[in-house]
């Protein structure tokens, strides 16, 4: 059983901890951030070349952002990623999860000869999850949600181990299919990094603008998009009282039984 | 015209999703408030049972559709019900718990009609011009976007669990079965197979303990404290790691966030992907050896001392004045 | 019975990380007797297979590379090398722990094996006054990072300052050494890691180096020379200039009553044979009783944390940690002093779950105490 194109989607996202907050001008200040590959996606790539190693077939990456996003690119490429797509247009800022679908889906469209998309559960910045479900509906495919693991049954059938709450459900669905991948369901693997060197120094990203997909501005962007943010607010951890109880441990026991009857009166 | 909110109540084998009674609870608070009307989606198989009761959560009217392929949740099914009814009767808004069948499902519809989908709000409400307003966490929750649909209907937003409390406080529902017409031959995705345990949702616990690395995996005195003051346990992520507990109570950024009044935290130094768990938490209390843990800066009370020491003689004190 | 196939390469290429000596052994099996996480590997076993090239289980991962069953092989073989020659093979075929591929993955992110923020690495020296000077001081990322091993840095800094040392710290570009990288057989990033961190210790032009971790030591004074990078100076372990600074006066420690015993580390004693020196600059403390542990300088226990066991969290060797406490505690001292950051971060959360009372302390930390 062979595949053809396996296409993982990719976001290089923020560490949300290093992202900081500016309650001046109510704006998010990621430049200090450390970038990284969103952690999902790194899962999503992960299966991708183990189904490449397994079933044979190409692993193309496609992803929706800026210029600087091409090092994290070709990091996916050291990882063993055979080809990678970015779609890069200035007419695509602002765009909310319905654009983004719609641009990823026409970029896979163009890519052609899909068996399976795979994308992140959700990203560590956004975090909707949305853009999954949302990919296949334009592309007319079936999709499945929070999956840990895939294998083919037969050609054009596939069976995928879906996490619910309590357990898992094993579902097939027919190829091509998109599923969404749980994140930490692998342990992605480190770049080759003379592969990593060869894609730095060789390797040629294609690079798409949404005029390629057939796209006009109105299509994405503020424009294209069904959602607007009015503003931002800082959701600070609470106050913590921070009162420290020390002595010998009947003296401890004592005023905790003392803080606790009260606590649970109240 | 009434603007009407609907509600898509999940469940699962007739068992309803608490959350949902969450965000029904909510949605009829707004509509109370608006004058608008809440109709509840109820698809399942034999579930029509349920459906009056959905009244008392605050639908004013529960559409059922029965069907064993709708037993419990499938996307594309699920899809294709949801999908014809809104189209047939095109209401403003669509509400979903952000469970992954909500946020599953809403993410498909809202590309099928076009429309805006907020996602996993922890506050929704409508404005004066009717737009739905809603408070979007994002990076891991440090910061919120407050988000306005513009475009599309229905409006639609799926809602974090454990934001709102469910309350009935209102009278039984109108009840309409729908027939659904589902071609089992035509399905793309069919399931083989299920495995479930009864598993403890301790998002939803009001009083949780948690044990940490410091218990070395010994439990038994977490699980005497947690009983005596009815509270559910919990475990950090090591714990979970070396198997001394199911991951469905890790708490922590991978695991469960918890919405308690109290959380007691025993042995557990205070990572950041711990802490990321328990920031809804009212009151945090925490027993650690060391003085120094990073855990004192998220705690309200923070007792210094050894565990092993120190909780058997809390558990006597709670139990004198239960006797006394 | 299965069938082997013979692997003349695997067995050239262990061969050579041996440096010839894994052809020495002869099945006597004093290794395994001796081997202090045994028997969750049979180290004999693994030497054996290795001679005919291969490598059947992955039990060279779980090895902490403590040496200790090189000093009880009557033939000289290079046991922990083998060992981790077999690392290399085993991550070339994916067969790498997971826990070892994350934290290659957090180094390689943030700089750090804890994948704590890049910027973060140098808040342990706030508060510290002006640094800059022409000893570099390479400070270890548990060392930087980890808020109790942070007091042991800034104890260093405070002594070296009352020396009159002048100390570059906390310095720009300072990262990782790849001690866990270099464990876990990744050898390409290795290589273009160790570079770049010769490259930034370059531009400060410094005379000397100075590690506070043995594994940074082990790793800039052994390792990297064989990977095209070659630190611009000589690098010494910070006990090794301590110790000239006491005995040559520059540094007057005081007094300190305790009764401590000194755990000699693996990477500083058995990999890198620096066995007195820390225990000249406790000796040179007033009123400080040194005694020694049953297993002592080149026969020394392993804490449990070498190997990269540190981060693939591996179980086994929590008994080992033990073992070493109880030694400890059998000699009647209150204080285990070391010079190891694993070391301490072993022992310290193994006392944490066990009823042992026992201070864990650095070698600079008692000795900066006795100073105040």
């Amino acid at each position: 059983m062979k595949l053809r194109n396996i296409i993982v989607t990719m976001k290089v996202t923020p560490k949300p901890e290093e992202v900081r907050f500016d309650p001046v001008t109510k704006t998010v200040d990621r430049s200090k951030a450390t970038n990284e590959i969103n952690p999902a996606d790194k899962n999503a790539l992960e299966m991708a070349l183990q189904l490449r190693d397994r079933y044979g077939g190409r692993v193309i990456v496609v992803s929706m952002g800026p210029p600087f996003w091409e090092p994290f690119l070709k990091l996916a490429v050291a990882m063993g990623a055979d080809d990678a797509v970015l779609v890069s247009d200035k007419a695509l800022a602002g765009s909310d999860t319905l654009p983004t679908s719609l641009t990823l889906a026409r970029a896979i469209e163009k890519i052609g000869d899909y068996d399976i998309i795979l994308t992140g559960e959700e990203s560590s910045d956004g975090g909707t999850g949305q853009v999954p479900p949302g990919i296949a509906e334009w592309l007319g495919i079936p999709h499945v949600t929070y999956v840990s693991h895939i294998e083919l049954v037969e050609p054009g059938l596939a069976r995928v181990k879906r996490t619910i709450k309590g357990g898992y459900e094993i579902l097939e669905v027919k190829l091509p299919f998109l599923a969404s991948v749980e994140l930490g369901c692998n342990t992605p693997r480190f770049p080759d990094f003379r592969r990593k060197r060869w894609a730095e120094r060789e390797f040629k990203l294609k690079v798409w603008s949404i005029a390629d997909l057939g796209l006009s501005p109105e299509d994405v962007g503020f424009k294209g998009s069904a959602t607007a943010v009015d503003q931002l607010l800082e959701l600070k951890p609470p106050e913590r009282l921070k009162r420290v109880i020390r002595g010998s441990p009947e003296e401890v026991a004592e005023e905790l039984a003392r803080v606790l009857r009260e606590l649970l009166a109240g | 015209m009434t603007k009407e909110i609907w509600v898509f109540v999940e469940q699962d084998s007739g068992v309803i999703e608490e959350s949902s009674l969450e965000v029904l609870t909510r949605a009829r608070e707004i509509a109370d408030a608006r004058g608008f009307r809440v109709t509840a989606l109820l698809l399942g198989w034999n579930v029509r049972g349920l459906a009056a009761g959905l009244g008392r959560y605050g639908a004013h009217k529960v559409v059922v559709v029965e069907n064993p392929i709708l037993e419990s949740y499938l996307s594309e099914p699920y899809a294709e019900v949801v999908g014809s009814l809104v189209r047939e009767r095109d209401p403003d808004y669509l509400l979903a718990s952000a469970t992954r069948n909500g946020r599953d499902l809403l993410g498909r519809l809202a590309v099928r009609f076009r429309t805006g989908l907020q996602a996993h709000v922890i506050h929704i409400d409508i404005a004066e011009d009717g737009s739905l307003v809603g408070h979007v966490p994002g990076f891991g929750g440090n910061i919120v976007a407050v988000v306005r649909n513009t475009r599309g209907r229905p409006q639609m937003a799926t809602v974090a669990l454990g934001v709102y409390r469910p309350r009935e406080a209102w009278s039984e529902a109108e009840v309409e079965l729908v027939e659904a017409a589902i071609d089992p031959a035509k399905l793309r995705v069919r399931r083989v197979e299920r495995v479930r345990r009864e598993t403890p949702d301790i998002s939803k616990s009001r009083r949780v303990v948690v044990a940490g690395m410091g218990t070395g995996g010994d439990l038994k005195l977490v699980y005497e404290l947690a009983r005596l003051i009815g509270a559910d346990v919990g475990v950090t992520r090591p714990l979970a790691d070396i198997g001394v507990a199911p991951r469905d109570i890790q708490v922590g950024s991978t695991g469960v966030s918890l919405n308690a009044d109290i959380a007691i935290v025993v042995g557990a130094s205070g990572a950041p992907h711990f802490v990321s768990g328990i920031r809804n938490v009212k009151r945090v209390i925490a027993v650690n050896k060391d003085p120094e843990a990073p855990m004192l800066e998220y705690s309200d009370y923070y007792a210094v001392g050894d565990l092993f020491e120190i909780l058997p003689r809390l558990i006597e004190k709670l139990r004198e004045v239960r006797a006394a | 019975m299965a069938r082997l196939r013979l692997d003349f390469e695997t067995r050239g290429r262990l061969l050579e990380a041996s440096g010839g000596t894994l052809s020495l052994c002869y099945q006597c099996g004093v290794c395994t007797a001796s081997c202090l996480i045994s028997p969750a590997i049979s180290v004999r076993r693994v030497i054996r297979e290795a001679q005919i090239g291969v490598i059947r289980r992955d039990d060279a991962w779980k090895c902490l590379t403590c040496r200790y069953c090189e000093v009880t092989c009557p033939r000289g073989v290079r046991i922990a090398d083998v060992m981790l020659g077999s690392r290399l093979i085993l991550y070339e075929g994916k067969r790498a722990p997971e826990r070892l591929v994350e934290t290659l993955w957090r180094v390689y992110e943030t700089g750090n094996p804890l994948g704590a923020p890049r910027r973060d690495r140098v808040v342990w020296a706030k508060g510290l006054e002006a640094r800059g000077g022409e000893v570099l001081l390479y400070t270890c990322c548990m060392n930087a990072y980890d808020r109790r091993l942070q007091r042991v840095t800034r104890s260093l800094v405070e002594i070296l300052s009352k020396a009159g040392v002048s100390v570059a710290y906390a310095w720009d570009g300072e990262s990782c050494c790849g001690d866990v990288v270099y464990n876990t057989g990744e050898v390409y990033y290795l290589e273009e890691l160790a570079q770049a961190n010769v490259a930034s210790m370059e531009k400060l032009k410094p005379t000397l180096i100075v590690t506070v971790s043995p594994h940074c030591y082990n790793m800039l004074t052994r390792v990297y020379p064989r990977y095209g990078a070659k630190p611009p100076a000589p690098v010494v372990h910070y006990t090794v200039l301590l110790a000239e600074l006491v005995t040559s006066g520059r540094l007057k420690p005081g007094r300190l009553e305790a009764t401590v015993t000194y755990h000699d580390p693996c990477y500083l004693g058995r990999w890198n044979g620096v066995y007195e020196e820390p225990r000249t600059v406790l000796q040179h403390i007033d009123g400080l009783k040194l005694v020694e542990m049953e297993h002592n300088r080149s026969e020394s226990l392993c804490c449990g944390g070498g190997g990269g066991a540190f981060w693939s969290e591996n179980l086994e060797a929590r008994s080992v940690t033990r073992l070493r406490l109880r030694e400890a505690i059998n000699t009647g001292a209150q204080t285990m002093a070391t010079a190891c950051p694993y070391c301490i971060r072993m022992f310290e959360d193994e006392l944490k779950i066990t009823k042992y009372t026992l201070n864990i302390a650095d070698v600079v930390e008692i000795l900066a105490s006795s100073m105040r």
